[in-house]
């Protein structure tokens, strides 16, 4: 199949940046949307010009590293989908393709596709952890969690991080990935201790970061490659106000 | 690289009011009080079908209630306060927070609604301004000084009916998405009520809108005639 191909460039963070169109021919309908890409580069290195800068690493939806504005939606029209599990066959022969950064002030763009989601660590450092005294591994089972519980701790646990929900936001708020991690380690025993701290500390970073406010668009989820849904932000905000009524 | 400095301390945890989610429950809790209001103010309002004595009654019991007409003008007004503080506030923080747009944008389940939240709100701001000038006798369409007869002149004009009923559609847009949204901002989400939680707003909204253009439109002359048929 052949598409025509309008990828944002851009140098530096500082650069103004512009699209420049591609032609590229004999795409296969069961190359990944990356390895498409891959043929895109090999073609300009092959004639002396810049490759496309284009953020991946597991290729197997796992990292949270792939990080593409595929016509309009992040990580394209597949839904539950990253980037680097989209095929070509979702795209038609002849079709025009427009791949842009994820655009968010908080998240920089260090070039290209590339952009610097730094803020989403400092969150975590914040606040995105659990304290245990080291010994022997204890047996995972002696603790004790329902089932259910645990299946919902495991929902939120599967957010790779990408940023794909704050990428979505008509507000660019991080809401959702917060969300996700304050959930993932508040509804198990273990992150109990921390619990006010934690939705205190990784909100207030958050803000901080320079991400907007969550005006509940649900855009976030519907982008969300993991499909962890906005029931999330409202317990998060629920274990806000229990912050200040409840020591612990 | 940009980034806020890593809060690190528990001492150092902000206060409440400094959590954009605080704001957003203030945002929330001071609309279903305007809401709550405004359910009020129709059903108070219903007196206008019952002629001019009726309504002068009315308002002649409501100045002998101080503590229930002075609480009630204040709590709207603080209301109303808040909800205009921080409206706007996170609307441009929120534009800000992206500083370049995209270029193609395919949007998946937001509604018109919530996308014209600033748009729809800055326009009932302004409805408010005519509407309280219209009472208070400020906007003449009448030349007695009596507020009912100027409340009914004013709604025999079509220009102040028009912005009147379209004011109505206004305030069901927003409220279809405000009173969407504060069931999330206020935590309350459960697998077995949140089917409920869309029509709830759609119904609440929607069903203000129609009582206060039902009312309106009663008080127009065709209304009277109406009125006068059926009776
Ligand atoms: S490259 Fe790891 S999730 Fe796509």
């Amino acid at each position: 199949m052949n598409l025509t191909l309008h990828v944002w460039r851009q140098a530096d963070s500082d650069a103004r940046g512009d699209f420049e169109t591609f032609k590229i021919s004999d795409v296969s309908p069961d190359m990944s949307f990356l390895e498409m890409l891959d043929v895109l580069n090999e073609g300009l290195i092959s004639e002396g010009s810049e490759p496309v800068a284009f953020d991946h690493d597991c290729r197997e939806g796992i990292c949270g590293a792939c990080s593409l504005v595929i016509n309009g939606v992040p990580h394209g029209p597949q839904k539950a989908t990253t980037t680097c599990q989209l095929y070509m066959r979702e795209f038609d022969d002849g079709q025009a393709v427009w791949i842009e950064p994820w655009r968010v002030g908080a998240f920089p763009v260090v070039r290209d596709l590339v952009v610097d989601r730094s803020a989403f660590d400092r969150i975590l450092q914040a606040g995105g952890y659990v304290s245990v005294r080291t010994g022997a591994a204890p047996d995972g089972n002696t603790l004790p969690v329902p089932k259910d519980v645990a299946d919902r701790a495991f929902t939120s646990a599967t957010c790779i991080g990408c940023g794909a929900c704050a990428a979505a936001c008509p507000s660019s708020s991080a809401s959702l990935f917060v969300a996700a991690k304050i959930s993932h380690l508040g509804l198990l025993p273990q992150g109990q201790v921390e619990r006010n701290s934690r939705v205190r500390m990784m909100l207030a970073q958050m803000d901080g970061e320079g991400f907007g406010h969550c005006s509940n668009h649900a855009e976030c989820q519907s982008a969300c490659p993991k499909e962890i849904d906005i029931g999330r932000i409202a317990r998060m905000n629920r274990d806000l106000y229990r912050s200040f009524v409840r020591r612990t | 690289m940009p980034g806020a400095p890593l809060l690190t301390r528990d001492s150092e945890m902000p206060g409440a009011w400094s959590y954009s989610v605080m704001r957003k429950v203030a945002m929330a809790i001071s609309g279903l009080v305007l809401v709550a209001f405004l359910y009020g103010h129709w059903a108070g309002n219903t007196v206008l079908l019952s002629g001019e004595q009726a309504f002068n009654d009315y308002l002649d019991w409501l100045r002998n209630h101080p503590i229930l007409h002075y609480g009630v003008w204040i709590a709207i007004a603080l209301a109303l306060l808040v909800h205009v503080a921080v409206g706007p506030r996170h609307w441009l923080t929120n534009r800000m927070a992206r500083p370049r747009r995209y270029r193609k944008r395919k949007l998946q389940a937001t509604t018109w609604a919530a996308r014209t939240m600033m748009a729809s709100g800055t326009f009932l701001l302004i409805f408010l301004g005519v509407h309280i000038a219209h009472v208070r006798g400020w906007l003449v369409f009448d030349d007695t000084t009596s507020t009912f007869q100027n409340l009914r002149a004013g709604f025999a004009y079509w220009p102040v009916l028009t912005l009147y009923v379209v004011a109505q559609v206004a305030l069901a847009l927003h409220l279809y998405h405000g009173l969407w949204s504060q069931f999330q901002t206020l935590g309350l989400h459960h697998p077995r009520y949140n089917h409920l939680r869309r029509p709830f707003a759609f119904l609440v909204g929607a069903g203000l809108a129609i009582l206060n253009i039902g009312l309106i439109l009663l008080n127009t002359g065709a209304g009277q005639q109406l009125i006068g048929s059926a009776t």
